[in-house]
């Protein structure tokens, strides 16, 4: 072998060595988004930095509150797939659903709709295989809580940025701070005396809503003190005893899943708690203060809703002249377009 | 003195140390039930929560009941509950006793016979079609159909075991295999439940608990559980003919199968009423027995009442402490059940002397 041999055959080796390591790159590290956006960094609920390239043209939407609150932003349109909950307004129910809700998207299908960026509540982060697939194609995830009352601005207020809808976000977030704003003023100088004590019943029979929980804080801010406030655990079943001393003025039931949506199950729940075996002798069943909701009507977009109902229902006196009914139905119009329909709480 | 008056003596003695084995059981019973009446997280006491009991049961004696939230802390909340904890916990240590003896496997219970998660997949199918989970209406459905499942899987163990031939081996095998089918068919059902809410009521029921004790359930369960254990205690001289193997059974003109269908569908009857109403409550039918054999040994004439009896308070003070521990909040009796009874359970195996099991 001479010696111009030998530096071809390390010519051509270095070049072989450097074309492989290229073909290496090109293929396990994911390429750069080709369009030339200009990127945005929002932070969403478990204080991570998400950068997403504007424009967003293509929404994947895992949630049916995050759902609502795109499509009240206008971005209905580009939403590309949807979980199998998300069905309101009705426009959305013809998208292609990539999963049953935000834990378990179905991959495959999500990436062949080729998401700009995907949205989910937190579910997703307890499916850290998924998250990482994600992460590995080079997708912004953006993991929020639509349902936290303290949160919601802040989701739309972020989505308005990545959508390019910032007037539109400060608009629905200046109708949210409308009612938010009119009742803290009117519960906000009552004496503690003057709170009514409530007891809040969901999923099972005495299963409460404690300190940290969502729905602890729409009681406080409408006004009202929950009897299970200061227990820490999450959602615990109370003692039946301790709910009858403790006597609440008033009683809120969220309605079970399946009965949503029509006036039996609403009447049934009702009635169940009336004539549940010894609640009679509470202040709230002997004076009628019993009462029935759909949660969608504290979730969301949707929050101020639930919040005047649940405020009148404890301060009567204070909201004769709101009718929540009108403000939701007038929600409903305003942003979505449509009207209001179905029984959202009872009596 | 003949050998014959020796072994009646000794028979004899062996048979009061029974009764009063029974008898102290009895009265721990007894006091359990005060004690437990007496405590929650409601202010009445043992004073109010006497008056109370007394007032209701001797009405003629004019006594003071005091004001109707104690009454109704007391006669709503707190009695009805001990009450089906003792029910509960009876029947089903009754029926874990009858079937491991029967069976002669001592780890019978109502888990590996299948009836438990065909009870878990028939509740939950009826929460998952949800005809008004929550509220009056549905309730009793979800009891039915957790009934009429737990019958079901009874009924194809049964006729498993027919098909092959009963052996004792072929009803826990084909009881094992019901179970595991069952479960699956849960698991189903919670992977595509449509509702959220359906899911937490499937994990809820699940787990077991006294807490939707009422007198009308109380008034379903007592008298079957009450009459299917009598029955078990009147066939417990041939399930001592049969505990000593299939020969010898028929060389004494007992039949076998004939005892095998008898005990369970006494004791399907008597754990399907409970657990419909309870929820799966495992471990007390598997270790009562355990406890009560070797209290007073094997002789199914006393097992079957001793184990009631460990049963009815190993339930009641499992719930009691539920209650009490982490109050106002509740703990669902299954898991304090596990966590007060495996300790003791593995206490007593460690240290027990006899070998009760051949």
């Amino acid at each position: 072998m001479n010696k111009t041999t030998a530096a071809l055959a390390a010519i051509i080796l270095v070049v072989a060595v450097l074309v492989a390591s290229y073909g290496v790159y090109r293929l396990y590290v994911p390429s750069e988004n080709e369009s030339q956006g200009e990127p945005i960094t929002i932070v969403d609920a478990t204080g991570a930095q998400i950068n997403v390239t504007l424009p967003v043209e293509r929404i994947v939407s895992l949630n049916p509150g995050l759902t609502e609150i795109i499509c009240a932003l206008d971005c209905g349109d580009r939403i590309v797939g949807r979980d199998a909950n998300s069905v309101f307004p009705s426009s959305v129910s013809e998208k292609t659903v990539v999963g049953q809700n935000s834990y378990d998207p179905n991959l495959e299908v999500l990436l062949e709709m080729e998401p700009d960026v995907i949205v989910a509540d937190s579910m997703l982060s307890y499916n850290t295989e998924a998250l990482e697939k994600l992460a590995t194609a080079g997708l912004p995830v953006v993991i929020e809580e639509p349902s936290n009352v303290s949160r919601v601005k802040i989701v739309t207020s972020n989505f308005g940025l990545i959508f390019g809808k910032e007037e539109k976000a400060a608009e629905i977030n200046d109708y949210i701070s409308s009612y938010e704003n009119l009742v803290n003023e009117r519960v906000k100088d009552l004496a503690s005396s003057e709170k009514p004590l409530v007891y809040i019943e969901w999923y099972q029979t005495w299963q409460t809503f404690t300190e940290d929980s969502i729905a602890n804080e729409i009681i406080v801010n409408a006004g009202g003190v929950n009897i299970a406030g200061e227990i820490t655990t999450t959602a615990p079943v109370l003692s039946p005893e301790y709910v009858v001393e403790k006597n609440p003025d008033i009683i809120v039931r969220m309605i079970s899943g399946d009965l949503i949506g029509n006036m039996t199950g609403f009447e049934a729940t009702h009635s169940e708690l009336m004539n549940r075996a010894g609640l009679g002798e509470v202040t709230a069943v002997k004076e009628g203060k019993v009462y029935v909701y759909d949660p969608i009507v504290v979730e969301g977009i949707r929050y101020p809703v639930g919040l005047l109902y649940w405020a009148k229902w404890f301060h009567p006196s204070l909201f004769e002249d709101i009718d929540p009914a009108a403000v939701h139905a007038e929600l409903i119009q305003q942003f979505f377009g449509v009207t209001l329909e179905g029984v959202h709480t009872y009596p | 003195m003949s050998t014959a008056t020796e072994l009646k003596q000794l028979y004899q003695k062996g048979k009061k140390r029974k009764i009063l084995a029974m008898l102290s059981l009895f009265l721990a019973l007894l006091l359990a039930v005060v004690v437990s009446v007496s405590l929650g997280a409601g202010s009445p006491g043992f004073a109010e929560a006497s008056k109370v009991i007394l007032s209701k049961l001797f009405p003629f004696l004019n006594i003071d009941p005091g004001p109707s939230l104690t009454q109704t802390i007391i006669l709503d909340f707190r009695f009805p509950r001990i009450v089906l904890a003792l029910i509960a916990g009876a029947g089903l240590a009754a029926s874990g006793a009858t079937m491991q003896g029967v069976l002669r496997n001592p780890l019978v219970s109502s888990h590996i016979l299948g009836m438990s998660s065909a009870a878990g997949f028939g509740a939950a199918l009826a929460l998952v079609l949800g005809v008004g989970v929550l509220s009056g209406f549905g309730g009793y459905l979800v009891i039915v159909n957790a009934f009429l499942f737990s019958l079901l899987a009874m009924v194809i163990v049964y006729g498993i075991a027919r098909i092959r031939g009963i052996t004792t081996e072929t009803v826990i095998l084909a009881g094992v295999a019901i179970s595991f089918l069952f479960s699956a068919l849960t698991s189903l059902i919670q992977y595509i439940a449509p509702e959220q809410d359906a899911l937490h009521a499937i994990v809820f029921w699940l787990m077991g608990g006294l807490s939707a004790a009422t007198w009308d359930g109380i008034l379903i369960v007592f008298p079957i559980v009450i009459l299917t254990v009598a029955l078990m205690v009147q066939q417990s001289w041939n399930i001592n003919v049969l505990s000593m193997g299939e020969e010898v059974a028929t060389s004494l003109g007992v039949s076998s199968k004939r005892v095998l269908t008898i005990t369970m569908v006494l004791e399907t009857l008597a754990t399907a009423s409970i657990i419909a109403f309870t929820g799966v409550i495992g471990f007390v039918c598997l270790i009562s027995p355990h406890v009560a054999r070797m209290l007073i040994g094997s002789d199914h004439r006393f097992l079957i009442p001793c184990s009631s009896l460990i049963g009815a308070c190993l339930l009641l003070c499992s719930d009691t402490v539920g209650r009490l521990v982490i109050q106002p909040v509740e703990l669902p009796v299954g898991i304090v059940t596990s966590l007060l009874g495996v300790p003791f359970f593995i206490y007593i195996l460690a240290s027990k002397r006899r070998q009760n099991w051949r």
